[in-house]
């Protein structure tokens, strides 16, 4: 097992996944660090994508699929028994790769879910404002709340669901390829927000752009195939990688 | 080349030919049953009741009678078929069992009507003691179209994009409520255009009725959901086999089929006028 420098808050302990008889993901054991940023980088398919969805529970929607070994989020397995996934779900939030507010107004996007979690805000005004200024979306949208989301650029779109899953307050925020969809500049603004936000969350992206992973992550994780590779330092994956697979990937000779 | 356009050219007469045909077959049906009926249409007609042994006088008792059956049925097949579609396509887990249901809402929707009707007749009127009355004939009714608007109710819950399911859920919000506050708000305009069918259905009825709640006569208006009511279909049927002088009817025959079709045209006007609403906001 990899051990990184920091206070750990996720810990996989020999996770396997399968959708059925395919099995995705084996044998993967790590720890996330606590306000850092941690890449997932890895040919299509190779898993990262589902390790994102383990993470939260998203994975339990599809039948036939099956976890095995242990997640510890901040010391309790989320795959015991008694533990709720809504509940999980709530400190663990997602960002997905295409932009997918709710066709609803601007507003109501960001308090959909702290309305229907019943988490007893007293002064929705401030929390929609608050998680609009997180995701740096607040000048753009202030004179036009209650206009749909539907109406606004993608790259807006992608930080309304930003400040969306900011608006839970969850400790951890998961992204898959939330820039994918994007042009280079809303990238460039999303890119900027994660910086920002790793101050107070720990952040888990999966990216298929090797550039991005080494501008705006921390740690870097490598999968291939359901396996986790290697798993170390940005810096050090980037410049000195121990494995000749993580070598070969990055310099782009296969994938 | 010259033969490839001539080809392309036969090829889309006959399409356009067939469209054709079916608008003039439209067109033709609505313009006899005009033609025949308008004579008898004045306000009497669908104000007052039948007099004369049903030979003069209106139809009242029978449009109310059948607005109110609709009426029925729609409460009953809406709320239980939409309940249905949603346990299929969100909660059951895709499978036999699954498959089994749905093969058989598919024979319920082969069913011919006057079986409904015998089901109705053997368990709602005598078997529940309901008697003749629009309760029975309502929730006959119901079970008819309930496969109508299961299948559309699946078909709108299917096209509601499963990226707002999983943005709803990855937000820590349940299941029920993303189900009862995403997803059935944006299934609900398509799950009204496909229940028009079944209104319509409904509406149109006679089998399912006859022994479940239509009255031969009555003049007077239903005080409960206990009564018996005269409805437009089987007042049609009455008058043209059984009446007291068939062949002078056959003008008020007429005007009650043309009564029956714009009231089923007003039962689901207003489904659309309700459906245009919801999709204003509606853009994904």
């Amino acid at each position: 097992m990899v051990v990184m420098g920091g206070k750990e808050i996720i810990q996989l302990d020999d996770v396997n996944f399968y959708y059925g008889e395919c099995r995705a993901l084996s044998n993967i054991s790590m720890k996330f660090v606590k306000n850092k940023v941690t890449a997932h980088i890895g040919p299509s398919g190779c898993g990262k994508s589902t390790l994102l969805r383990v993470l939260n529970r998203m994975n339990d929607l599809i039948d036939g699929t099956k976890v095995e070994g242990k997640i510890f989020f901040e010391g309790k397995n989320i795959y015991a028994p008694d533990v709720d996934p809504v509940e999980i779900r709530r400190k663990i939030g997602m960002v997905f790769q295409k932009p997918n507010p709710f066709p609803k107004t601007i507003y109501n996007n960001i308090s959909y879910g702290p309305k229907l979690a019943g988490l007893g805000v007293e002064d929705m005004d401030t929390l929609v404002e608050q998680s609009l200024r997180q995701a740096v979306l607040w000048d753009e949208v202030k004179n036009i709340l209650n206009k749909s989301a539907m109406n606004l650029s993608g790259g807006q779109q992608q930080r309304l669901c930003i400040a969306r899953a900011l608006a839970m307050k969850p400790d951890v925020l998961l992204m898959d390829e939330p820039t994918s969809a994007l042009d280079p500049i809303s990238t460039a603004k999303i890119e900027e927000l994660i910086e920002a936000l790793k101050k107070d969350y720990t952040i888990i992206i999966v990216t298929h752009n090797m550039q991005q992973a080494a501008r705006i992550s921390d740690e870097t994780a490598f999968f291939y195939m359901g396996n986790l590779i290697e798993y170390n330092k940005t810096e050090k994956i980037f410049t000195n990688p121990d494995m000749k697979q993580t070598e070969d990937y990055i310099t782009g000779r296969f994938g | 080349m010259k033969w490839r356009y001539f080809k392309q050219s036969v090829f889309f007469s006959l399409v356009r030919a067939s469209a054709l045909i079916i608008t003039l077959a439209l067109g033709g049906i609505i313009f006899y049953i005009f033609y025949n009926g308008y004579s008898v249409i004045s306000w009497d007609f669908i104000t007052k009741p039948p007099t004369d042994s049903m030979t003069k006088g209106g139809i009242m008792p029978a449009i109310i009678g059948t607005i109110y059956l609709t009426l029925g049925a729609i409460a009953i097949g809406l709320p239980l078929g939409i309940a249905s579609a949603v346990y299929l396509t969100e909660y059951a887990r895709q499978g036999k069992v699954v498959r089994a249901i749905k093969i058989g809402i598919n024979c319920l929707a082969g069913v011919p009507s006057v079986v409904f009707g015998l089901f109705g007749l053997g368990f709602f009127v005598i078997f529940l003691k309901f008697g003749s009355s629009i309760l029975a004939g309502s929730l006959t009714l119901g079970f008819l179209i309930l496969p109508t608007i299961i299948g559309a109710s699946e078909e709108a819950l299917k096209s509601v994009p499963q990226t707002f399911r999983e943005a709803s859920l990855s937000l820590g919000v349940s299941k029920w409520q993303t189900t009862y506050r995403i997803v059935l708000p944006n299934a609900l305009s398509g799950i009204l255009t496909g229940s028009i069918l079944g209104i319509g259905r409904a509406a149109g009825e006679t089998a399912p009725i006859m022994f479940t709640a239509a009255a031969f006569f009555t003049s007077k208006l239903p005080g409960s959901v206990f009564d018996e009511v005269m409805a437009l279909p089987y007042h049609v049927y009455v008058l043209s086999t059984a009446g007291t002088n068939i062949e002078a009817t056959r003008p008020i025959q007429f005007g009650t089929v043309l009564v029956l079709v714009a009231v089923v045209l007003g039962i689901d006007l207003i489904a659309i006028i309700i459906r245009g609403y919801m999709r204003r906001n509606k853009r994904w």
